[in-house]
């Protein structure tokens, strides 16, 4: 099966390089573009599956947006003692700034990265929320589109859910929001990591492009400059720039991109800024512990989907339980992000264990333990041959008037045969995702 | 209670046209239970169109641009405000606060004044969180101030420092009124020598600064020693430029104290803002486009008019 794609990932691959699909990161403060591994087998989701995930992501994403919600305003949470105070407001993604600011139609999360992992049993298990600004649809975007133009005949004997509508998810998503004037992407320029995808998604949402000096504000509303100097108001601004870098004024004075009182014109209601500032508090890793509870809390449901078995080494019995079992638990350090501050127990000298038990006893907030599990492997291609490697899947879900999931997904593998990071920024690879139409 | 004029004036003198001038003022009075703003202007020169919103932390903000070049910007803000600073109410009924004047508490504090019954909080965790959080929604509640923040992140000096304090403390008043007085002796008012983006812990090493850095001190012991503690911007009687004190989360209610002198803040402070640290309360904020330097001059008068 699938056999009639391998003999395409070269021509792919070339033209992934043609098309400028790289992936940018920094290492030892030098910025290195790096192509996104592509890898032609696809991962296929059986329709049925799909709705079984489409349920499972669509209520967690809802249930974090009433916490998102709930966090700046009323922290009923708190109150109901169902989260320790301490894991929100101690946390760095929590920004007191935006307290009391209601974003427009009360949607913090419009655009939600969650990914998740199929276990050997089949169980799917979610590892992280992306709640901020996760990138990756547009990799399986177009290499959906360049795999069509390269073997148009392996779409038509399979029925294959076509995975190119995100672009339209994306604009209705933004449309959903706007509170009157034109969509914008704003990227911080062409040396962030994902400026591939910030210009591919923007061009096929038909929003524009700008850096923060083609944005102003005036009169408490936002303008988009264009070259010609013509001005056009800004309804949503949906914006690849972290949230300390958006506004001068209102988060790092030393900051020089961003938009200086961006966030005024936010606060008063007059755009749209997704995803909105402050989601860090509900993506933090501690916060995860907590997210079936969010879901019965705010929806009365039971959680769909599982998260991993994790341990809080806040709790002074799950620390214990971490401390004795550390050799064969993977500890995360709630702090780091792309798989950085993630160890691996059975990779540990005695000596380094030693060393990190002692940093989990001196500041137990900062880290969380889970189970390793056991995910399945994927084949992909090695050379002449094909070969298992671990994998997961970035689902991609769009809160709008509806709250859906994308039809398709990042699948990311580690081209290390022994390991279980398959971040891009640890030079991974990627894959389609394939959803059947039955 | 008292009653005061306040006239605050700021004036931005660029050596060359500024444009696309954004600015932010925190230079409101807040109107708490303490204050009441009795008369307020505003005036921005050039004109232009101002607006204003309350900030997540509370504070009046009013904000605007000059979007064309201008040489200078100035604003001036007047106000009667009448304050009036509740007896502290304790929440467990067991301590008052007594109002303290400098000449009290410059007495020597060590004698055998009786220990401290209630034992402290070691930990933010230990503390009694349901007030801390049940501030009015959409702002911050008092539990954001029990952590460190950009500007008041302790160091290790400053912990052995306070961990000397905590066994040497035996005393009458309430443990941040010893540790503010405390410091007060390991500080010195120096000018010059710190500047805004000074942290607690630069400050501290240089064993000095001015009001902004005794309150950041301030509040990043405070806040190790288990009191949830917010920087206050404002103004007070007597000083010719705006000032900065703490208020300190002490059996249920937030108690104002102006370590740079040593005292509690009584009706002749008015408070503009309050936040985690300065950052948090900039009087003013801006930026521009220009090619030449700036100037900044800012006057303030605070008179009691009763």
């Amino acid at each position: 099966m699938l056999l009639d794609l391998v003999d395409h990932k070269e021509s792919i691959n070339r033209l992934l390089a043609r098309y400028g699909v790289k992936f940018g990161i920094y290492k030892n403060n030098v910025f290195h573009e790096q192509l996104f591994p592509f890898d032609p087998i696809p991962r296929v989701i059986t329709q049925k599956e799909f709705d079984y995930l489409n349920r499972g992501l669509s209520q967690r994403v809802r249930a974090l947006n009433c916490f998102l919600a709930d966090v700046y305003s009323e922290r009923k949470i708190v109150k109901d003692g169902v989260i320790p105070a301490d894991f929100i407001y101690s946390s760095k993604g929590y920004l007191p700034q935006c307290e009391g600011i209601t974003p427009p139609k009360k949607i913090y999360s419009h655009i939600s990265g969650i990914d998740l992992v199929q276990g050997r049993d089949g169980d799917w298990y979610i590892l992280e929320d992306n709640l901020r600004i996760p990138s990756g649809a547009s990799y399986p975007m177009i290499a959906r589109d360049l795999t069509r133009q390269a073997a148009p005949e392996a779409f038509t004997r399979r029925h294959v859910l076509d995975n190119r509508n995100y672009a339209s998810m994306l604009r209705e998503t933004m449309d959903y929001v706007n509170t009157g004037g034109i969509n914008v992407v704003l990227t911080p320029g062409r040396y962030n990591a994902a400026f591939f995808e910030h210009s591919y998604l923007a061009e096929r949402s038909g929003a524009v492009l700008c850096m923060p000096q083609d944005l102003a504000v005036e009169d408490n509303k936002l303008y988009y400059r264009s070259y010609e100097g013509k001005k056009m108001q800004v309804g949503a601004v949906y914006r690849r720039l972290s949230d300390e870098y958006l506004d001068p004024l209102c988060f790092l004075p030393e900051s020089l991109i961003g938009v200086p009182g961006l966030m005024n014109v936010y606060a008063s209601g007059n755009v749209a800024v997704i995803n909105a500032p402050g989601n860090g508090v509900a993506d933090d890793k501690g916060i995860y512990y907590f997210v079936p509870h969010m879901i019965r809390y705010y929806l009365g449901e039971d959680a769909i989907l599982k998260n991993a078995p994790t341990y809080l080494a806040f709790y002074e019995k799950d620390r214990s339980f971490i401390l004795e079992h550390l050799n064969r638990l993977v500890v995360k350090d709630v702090s780091e992000a792309g798989g950085y501050g993630v160890v691996f127990g059975s990779n540990l000298s005695a000596g380094e264990l030693k060393k990190l038990a002692d940093a989990i006893k001196a500041e137990p907030r900062r880290f969380i333990a889970q189970e390793v599990i056991d995910f399945v492997d994927l084949m992909i291609v090695d050379g002449n041959e094909q070969v298992p490697r671990k994998a997961d899947l970035r689902a991609f879900v769009l809160a709008g008037e509806k709250t859906r999931v994308w039809p398709s997904g990042l699948t990311r593998f580690s081209r290390n045969p022994d390991s279980f990071v398959v971040n891009s920024s640890q030079g991974g690879g990627f894959k389609d995702t394939w959803v059947l139409s039955h | 209670m008292k009653v005061l004029q306040v006239q605050y004036e700021m004036r931005l003198t660029f050596t060359a046209p500024a444009a696309d001038h954004y600015f932010q003022f925190r230079c409101l009075p807040m109107e708490d239970d303490s204050q009441t703003v009795e008369k307020l202007e505003l005036a921005v020169d050039p004109a232009c169109a101002v607006h204003e919103r309350i900030d997540g932390f509370g504070n009046r903000m009013c904000y605007g641009e000059i979007l064309s070049p201008h040489d200078s910007l100035c604003v001036r803000m007047g106000a009667r405000v009448r304050v009036e600073r509740k007896p502290v109410r304790c929440s467990f009924g067991k301590r008052r606060m007594r109002s303290v004047s400098i000449e009290t508490l410059s007495l020597s504090i060590a004698g055998n004044l009786k220990p401290e019954s209630e034992p402290l909080c070691s930990d933010t965790a230990e503390i009694a969180q349901y007030p801390l959080i049940d501030s009015p929604a959409g702002k911050v509640p008092g539990i954001v101030y029990a952590y460190p923040s950009e500007l008041t992140r302790p160091d290790q000096a400053m912990r052995e420092w306070l961990s000397a304090v905590r066994e040497n403390y035996n005393s009458e008043y309430g443990f941040p009124e010893y540790l503010m007085h405390r410091l007060y002796q390991r500080l010195a008012y120096v000018q010059g020598q710190t500047h805004i983006g000074t942290t607690a812990a630069e400050a501290f090493a240089l064993s000095g600064g001015v009001c902004q850095d005794y309150a950041h001190i301030f509040a990043a012991m405070c806040r190790m020693a288990g009191f949830p503690a917010r920087y206050v911007a404002g103004m007070a009687v007597g000083e010719g430029a705006t000032h900065a004190w703490t208020e300190v989360w002490q059996d249920g209610a937030w108690i104002a104290y102006d370590p740079t002198h040593d005292c509690v803040a009584d009706d002749r402070y008015i408070k503009l803002s309050h936040g985690r640290d300065f950052i948090d309360c900039s009087v003013d904020r801006g930026s521009f486009f220009g090619a030449g330097g700036q100037e900044q001059t800012v006057y303030v008068k605070v008179a009691e008019t009763s």
